[in-house]
């Protein structure tokens, strides 16, 4: 027993069969969360009904608490696992015990290379990029800082954080820091999970030697205030209420 | 014209008060050594002996800490007429100057157990009233600085944060104790302090783990902490409170700083461990993290668990934490603080 595995499905997102099952011969064992308002084909995984709807962290939360092994895969519904990539991350967490969170290379369906690895967020960065100040103060260059766009590494590299489309956890770590917090909404729990991990001498590692493909669809960028946005304002106005010492490297 | 007066309230020197003295000891070296030409600096003191030159001691008996602020130096203050005056915590019932008041935290506000309920009513009377009253507010660290603006109202822009440093006795060269690896705890004995949380995390750790070495006088968590450390089968070792040069010695030999504190206005123990070349382990509570940055490893407070897979991680993560912990601490000192202290004095009285 080595790897367990958490999908996570909400009404609305895709048929999570092509993940499940390209996730199930590469790990022990595997669960399905589901909120309500559907029902998709588990392809054998373990389900898990929430009663009600869950957020990201309350959703991982409960399937690492229904398994056992000593990594747990954080996944979206919209990854494809290509073969070997749980194993090049499992192999690399096994050789680096301070490792606790490692995240593999994103790719687009079409081949394209998706940037996951992220920093830390700043003040100036966020309210430009969340907000119409993006269009004027030249965005490109900000984000290509924040989306550590021109650092394409080939072999593992130390990160701040990553997307939290799928992730390789320690269970050791997330008995230490009592699991994902569950009062942010769809976004922040990551953020906040690899921040709390790095306080406490987690290293958080990209593993580009395993690749995964992800149907990213990318929500927040098309416009500017939905209730998305609205969420994205309360995780930050959660995350500096936490830890309000990291305004002081904002 | 003469330079005018700057009184300073140095009661605490020669009491044994841990943080306190530490502080106006400190400050009172380095005001000293800045020896400006335009303030004449004096330090009301029952101990003159312990007034570095360039100061002028004022000699102040005391028996009560009650009488003492509300009679003698209310009087003493008429007849040395100083242009300003410097107190920590809590300001005399009468002053007739401006005066500054240096606010270490407001632990008593956040967490009762900190001190006795006589101790804890009086801090909550005068500390809030010292800090209405006062010209500027001296904010040890940005922690009690949003505690000040929260829970008292007070404007921001009448406090200024003058951090607290460690002392240069505390460096990586020096002697330091042979024999078996221990992790050192620093702090007075009591529940705040969580060192029962620092004995069950060695207990977690079970084969291999390092013996404890706890530092400080007993507030009432002694016989708690041995009983714990018999009953989990603990090596441990109790020194009480220890001269500095001792604590020196202490800090560079130990495998790491175990410092599981519930709160904190600032954890000086984690920048006297840093200064040392040892790793720290805290919890993420009070200040701590904003003292610690990037340079020590930080747990849930009050978890055992946690706490033990951070003393394991400092100890494999040893040479990092040290180099970053040396950069960290090098950015405080106590010269700088006393040039923030004497900018606030100068801007007073302009």
């Amino acid at each position: 027993m080595k790897t367990a595995a958490v999908v996570i499905w909400t009404p609305g997102d895709p048929d999570p069969g092509p993940c499940l099952d390209s996730l199930a011969p590469q790990v022990d064992e595997l669960v399905l969360t589901v909120n309500p308002g559907g029902s998709p084909a588990s392809r054998g995984a373990e389900v898990i009904a929430n009663e009600r709807t869950l957020g990201f962290g309350a959703n991982i939360n409960r399937g690492v608490a229904a398994t056992s092994a000593p990594y747990v895969i954080a996944s979206n519904s919209d990854i494809e696992v290509t073969p070997e990539a749980i194993a090049e991350l499992v192999s690399f967490a096994d050789a680096h015990p301070l490792c606790g969170i490692a995240a593999p290379q994103l790719r687009y369906p079409d081949g394209r290379w998706q940037p996951s690895r992220r920093s830390f967020p700043t003040i100036r960065g966020t309210l430009i990029r969340r907000t119409p100040l993006r269009r004027v103060l030249h965005p490109e260059q900000r984000q290509r800082e924040h989306y550590l766009l021109d650092d394409q590494p080939d072999e593992p590299a130390l990160s701040d954080w990553f997307l939290g489309a799928f992730l390789l956890l320690r269970r050791g770590m997330l008995e230490e820091l009592g699991g994902l917090d569950e009062g942010y909404h769809l976004y922040g729990e990551d953020i906040d999970l690899a921040y709390r991990a790095r306080q406490a001498g987690w290293e958080r590692w990209y593993v580009p030697a395993a690749v995964v493909v992800h149907h990213h669809q990318a929500v927040t960028d098309r416009r500017f205030l939905t209730r998305r946005t609205l969420w994205h304002w309360r995780s930050i106005a959660r995350f500096v209420r936490k830890h309000p010492e990291s305004l002081r490297a904002l | 014209m003469s330079a005018p007066l700057v009184a300073i309230d140095a009661d605490v020197l020669g009491r044994q008060r841990t943080g306190d003295e530490t502080y106006v000891r400190s400050l009172l070296r380095e005001l000293a050594a800045a020896s400006p030409s335009d303030l004449r600096l004096a330090a009301i003191t029952r101990r003159p002996d312990l007034i570095p030159a360039g100061i002028e001691p004022v000699e102040l008996p005391a028996r009560s800490q009650v009488m003492r602020m509300a009679v003698s130096v209310p009087r003493l203050l008429r007849r040395l007429r100083p242009a300003l005056a410097h107190f920590v915590h809590a300001l005399p019932l009468r002053c007739p100057c401006p005066a500054v008041v240096t606010i270490q935290d407001l632990s008593f506000e956040r967490d009762p157990s900190v001190m006795g309920t006589r101790d804890r009513l009086i801090f909550r009377a005068a500390v809030p009233r010292a800090a209405r009253r006062a010209a500027r507010v001296l904010a040890i660290s940005e922690l009690t600085k949003r505690d000040l603006v929260e829970l008292y109202g007070i404007p921001e822009q009448k406090i200024t944060v003058t951090p607290l440093a460690a002392d240069p006795a505390f460096r990586p060269e020096g002697p330091s104790p042979d024999g078996e690896p221990y992790a050192l705890f620093v702090g007075a004995l009591q529940p705040r302090k969580e060192a029962t949380t620092a004995i069950e995390a060695l207990a977690l750790i079970g084969e291999g783990a390092p013996r404890l070495v706890l530092v400080g006088p007993d507030k009432g968590g002694r016989a708690e902490a041995e009983e714990k450390a018999a009953r989990l089968g603990v090596a441990v070792e109790l020194r009480g409170h220890i001269p500095q040069d001792e604590l020196a010695s202490l800090y560079r030999g130990a495998a790491c700083l175990v410092f599981p504190s519930r709160y904190e206005g600032f954890g000086l123990p984690l920048l006297e461990a840093m200064a040392s070349g040892t790793p720290v382990v805290a919890s993420a509570a009070g200040a701590l993290p904003e003292i610690a940055g990037e340079a020590a490893i930080l747990v849930e407070p009050g978890n055992p668990v946690a706490l033990a897979g951070g003393i394991e991680r400092a100890i494999a993560d040893h040479e990092r934490l040290r180099a970053a912990g040396l950069a960290r601490a090098s950015a405080y000192s106590w010269t700088e603080t006393a040039r923030r202290t004497l900018e606030v004095y100068r801007e007073l009285l302009a």
